[in-house]
Formats: structure tokens, C-alpha cells, sequence
């Protein structure tokens, strides 16, 4: 109970003396996990929203495959994009590993699956009356993908929450591509691991209040986003 | 003789191993306007489906303003036409983007879409609902949102499944008499859905009566008020 309190205590302190080794890693934390979940948008809103709408060979196993892909081990993406972009790799020319850029690489594979399934299920929930009512209308290929895809926004906005969840709370990626740099490539979860086995637990604990704190903000945001519409 | 918007040549329909349609010859000509009629399930909506070139049939051929769908943009073919659809679907946004939608897509500016919309929106009394959610529209609302969606595409054709059938009384007659000048001011091709056959007779030439998929028989509303004269005298 006194680790708890302690924790407590030091958490609030750490906030409100903003010190600065504790802002920078919180600061990192969001730009990197906020990156790689907007990258996974891009990749994943437009391939949900093809895999919804398309009948093409193939199709079925892609969306076996997206589905699966939503419990990616973090450790196992992280290992892989190790192992492409290590000094020897294929990508090793371009010393990207243990740089924030590698992390957000990492991420975006962890959350573009998820992406790519909250949106496909999104827009299959439509109303199949409305494509067709779309159609009528005279929308093109484009017309049609994007007033969907409005339709489906608040499945959307799901989608983006349960990505950005889902990395910035991933410990395994981050340690493996970014090595917990101090000043360069630490973040919150893996800043926390690091106290932990340092024995601070008091640290340990305000790392990890201020995580639940940055991800329940992000999360608050984009859900008072999501109802705004529903309560006018 | 005018020339034939929509040609049917031995076409059939089968949807989940049902022949839904099965229609050796049908044509709908220029300026014709015409009723669909029939029980519930005879496959009048299917065969609006087919002619606005939403629904691709089993067999045969459908020719569109004299060429068959394979050799003409479908996406032009569809944007010569307009549907109201039976059971109307507001996209979930306000009654004003609904309206404009297919404009929209024909790539009309803000201020030329709001010019050819307007105009619409008190005709169909719809005015004090443009900033309203179309979700939240009552059935009659959102069927004359409907009508208003399709009629400022000025269409070459015009379908309307059962447009009438969440309107209250007084406002069904009042639509049904604005409707049929507007129609045939504007010189509208138009094929019309109804159980009612004083919607057919008042708006329409020609009925056809569909049972399980196949036009049964074709009356002309001329004859159809002589008739109706004549049981009224009797
Ligand atoms: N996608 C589909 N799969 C299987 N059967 C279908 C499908 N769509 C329609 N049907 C069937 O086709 C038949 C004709 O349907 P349609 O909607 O054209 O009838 P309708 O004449 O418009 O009837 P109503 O007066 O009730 O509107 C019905 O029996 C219906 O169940
Ligand atoms: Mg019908």
C-alpha cells in the first residue's frame, strides 16, 4: 500500500515540478505512437475500405490476414523490423535503427492491422441500401469509397483509438528498434520497464500514471469527437 | 413514334436460385410515362433496379438510350437517371447534403449546386429541414427529401418506387398533382410504382401489371378513366 502511496506522491511531484526528463519522454511518447497511428490511418483506412468494398481473388485471405494481425505480438514485429533494419540488414544503409523513426516503424505495423479491421468492419456494418443509394446518386469509385468512409466515422474514430492504444501502450517494439535511449529513443513504457528493473519503483509507478493519463486524454479526445455529432 | 430509352430483350433475373424476373420484351420510350403494378413480391422494384441500371440481370439484354450497358459508361448511364427508392436512405449527415449529393458528384460548384437546389427545397416544402439530420426526418420527411434528391439531378429519367406511401392524405394529393405537371412539364421519362390505382391513372399513360416476375398486362389510363367515368354515372 506505502509503494502505491509513494508512487502516488512521486508521480504528482514529478508532474508538477515538469521535470524536464519526465516531459521529454512523455513529449516522445505521444509524437512517436501519435505518428505511427496516423501513418496506420493512411494505410489502414484506404486498404479496410478496398477490402469492404472489393470483390477481387484473393480477397478473403487478406481480410483473414488483417484480422489476424490485430494481435501481432509486439516482440515479434519488433524482432523483424530489428532484423530488416539492424547495420547489416536490408535497410542498414539507412541508420535508422534506435532512432525514434525505427519505433514509429515498428508501431505502424503493430497498429495498421488494426486499423485496417476496425475500418473494414465499420464499413461493412453499413447498410448495403446505401451503396446503392450512392450509386443511384451518380458517385464514381472515389465518390462512393469517401462518403463511406464519412458513413463510417465513428467506427473510424474507434479504429484510430484502438490503434493508438494499442502502440502506445507496446513495450517489446520499442525496446528492440529503439533500445531506450536516454534523450533519444526512451519512452514511457519502455522508461518504466528500465525503473522497474532498477529497482524505482516509485518512479516506475508515476511513469505509468502518466501513460494511463496520456493515453486516457488521447482516448477522451477523439471520443468526445466521436459523440459530438450524436448529441446535437 | 418516339425511340426507346430502355429496351428489355428476353431478360431474367435470378437472385438466391429464385427467377425473380423473367421479361421477353419491354420498352420504355422517350417522354412515356408509365405505372408499375402488382402484389407484393411480383418484382416491381427489382425491375426499377434493372432499368436504372443498378442491378445487372442473369440473361439477355438491356439496352440504354439505344446502346447496351457493356458499351457505355454505366457511371454516365447512371448519372442520365434518378431513383426514389422505396424505402428512402438519408446518408448520415443533414438534409441539405443529402439533397445535394448527386450534384456533388457531378462535380457542381457550391454556388451552382445551391442555385439548382433551392428552388426544390420550397417546392417540396422542405425548406425549414435543410439543417435538420436526415436520420432524424419522419418517413413523409424523408420521402419528399427523396424526391427533392432526385428531382434537382434533372433527369432524363425519373424512377419513383411507391413515392407517395408515407405521405398523409391531404399532402399525397397535393404532391401527387404537383408532381404530375412538374413530370410532364419538364417532359420527364418516367416509370412509377404504386398500389394505388388513382396514383397510376392521375400521373401515369400506361400501367403494367406484374405477377411472380413477369408483366401480366398493359392498360392504357385513358381507358382506365372512361371507366371510371362511366361506374361514377352508373
Ligand atoms: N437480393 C435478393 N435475393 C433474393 N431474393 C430477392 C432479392 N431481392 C429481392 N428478392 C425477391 O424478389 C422478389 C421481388 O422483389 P421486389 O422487391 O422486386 O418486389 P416488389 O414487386 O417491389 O414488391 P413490393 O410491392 O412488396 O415492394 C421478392 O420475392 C423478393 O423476396
Ligand atoms: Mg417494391
Amino acid at each position: 500500500m506505502e509503494l502505491i502511496w509513494e508512487g502516488l506522491v512521486k508521480a504528482f511531484y514529478l508532474l508538477m515540478a515538469l521535470d524536464p526528463e519526465v516531459l521529454e519522454v512523455t513529449w516522445l511518447t505521444l509524437k512517436v505512437s501519435g505518428t505511427a497511428t496516423l501513418v496506420s490511418v493512411l494505410i489502414g483506412v484506404p486498404l479496410g475500405a478496398v477490402l469492404a468494398l472489393g470483390r477481387f481473388p484473393g480477397r478473403n485471405f487478406l481480410v483473414s490476414l488483417a484480422n489476424f494481425g490485430m494481435g501481432l505480438p509486439p516482440v515479434v514485429v519488433g524482432l523483424w523490423v530489428s532484423i530488416f533494419l539492424w547495420r547489416s540488414g536490408p535497410f542498414g544503409a539507412f541508420n535508422i535503427i534506435y532512432t525514434p523513426l525505427a519505433i514509429i516503424i515498428a508501431q505502424a505495423v503493430i497498429a495498421s492491422p488494426i486499423v485496417t479491421s476496425f475500418t473494414l468492419a465499420a464499413i461493412q456494418q453499413i447498410n448495403p441500401r446505401i451503396r446503392l443509394q450512392l450509386l443511384a446518386l451518380g458517385a464514381n469509385r472515389m465518390q462512393m469509397l469517401w462518403s463511406l468512409v464519412k458513413e463510417a466515422r465513428l467506427g473510424l474514430l474507434a479504429a484510430v483509438m484502438a490503434g493508438f492504444g494499442g502502440v502506445v501502450s507496446e513495450v517489446g517494439a520499442s525496446m528492440m528498434v529503439g533500445g531506450n535511449i536516454k534523450g533519444m529513443t526512451r519512452v514511457l513504457t519502455t522508461a518504466t520497464v528500465m525503473e522497474v528493473n532498477k529497482g524505482n519503483f516509485d518512479v516506475a509507478i508515476a511513469l505509468s500514471v502518466i501513460l494511463l493519463g496520456l493515453a486516457y486524454g488521447v482516448t477522451a479526445l477523439l471520443t468526445t469527437l466521436q459523440q459530438w455529432r450524436n448529441q446535437r | 413514334m418516339s425511340k426507346a430509352i430502355i429496351e428489355i430483350k428476353d431478360m431474367t433475373l435470378v437472385l438466391g436460385g429464385r427467377t425473380i424476373l423473367n421479361i421477353p420484351h419491354f420498352a420504355l420510350l422517350e417522354g412515356q410515362s408509365i405505372s408499375l403494378m402488382g402484389p407484393n413480391g411480383a418484382g416491381k422494384s427489382s425491375l426499377m433496379l434493372v432499368m436504372a441500371a443498378l442491378l445487372e440481370p442473369t440473361s439477355g439484354t438491356v439496352v440504354y438510350f439505344g446502346k447496351q450497358a457493356h458499351e457505355q459508361s454505366l457511371l454516365n448511364l447512371r448519372r442520365r437517371m434518378a431513383m426514389v427508392f422505396q424505402k428512402p436512405m438519408m446518408l448520415d449527415s443533414s438534409v441539405m447534403e443529402n439533397v445535394e449529393m448527386g450534384l456533388k458528384f457531378r462535380g457542381l460548384s457550391r454556388r451552382a449546386r445551391e442555385r439548382q437546389v433551392t428552388p426544390w427545397l420550397e417546392r417540396l416544402g422542405i425548406n425549414h429541414l435543410v439543417r435538420q439530420r436526415a436520420r432524424s426526418l419522419s418517413g413523409g420527411e424523408a420521402q419528399r427529401v427523396a424526391i427533392a434528391q432526385a428531382l434537382v439531378l434533372q433527369p432524363e429519367v425519373i424512377f419513383l418506387d411507391e413515392p407517395f406511401s408515407n405521405l398523409d392524405k391531404g399532402t399525397r394529393d397535393e404532391f401527387k398533382q404537383d408532381i404530375g405537371s412538374l413530370l410532364r412539364e419538364n417532359s420527364i421519362t418516367t416509370v412509377m410504382v404504386t398500389h394505388h390505382i388513382r396514383e397510376a391513372t392521375d400521373l401515369t399513360d400506361i400501367i403494367y401489371y406484374m405477377e411472380d416476375g413477369e408483366i401480366i398486362s398493359r392498360q392504357v389510363t385513358s381507358d382506365y378513366l372512361a371507366v371510371d367515368e362511366f361506374s361514377r354515372q352508373g
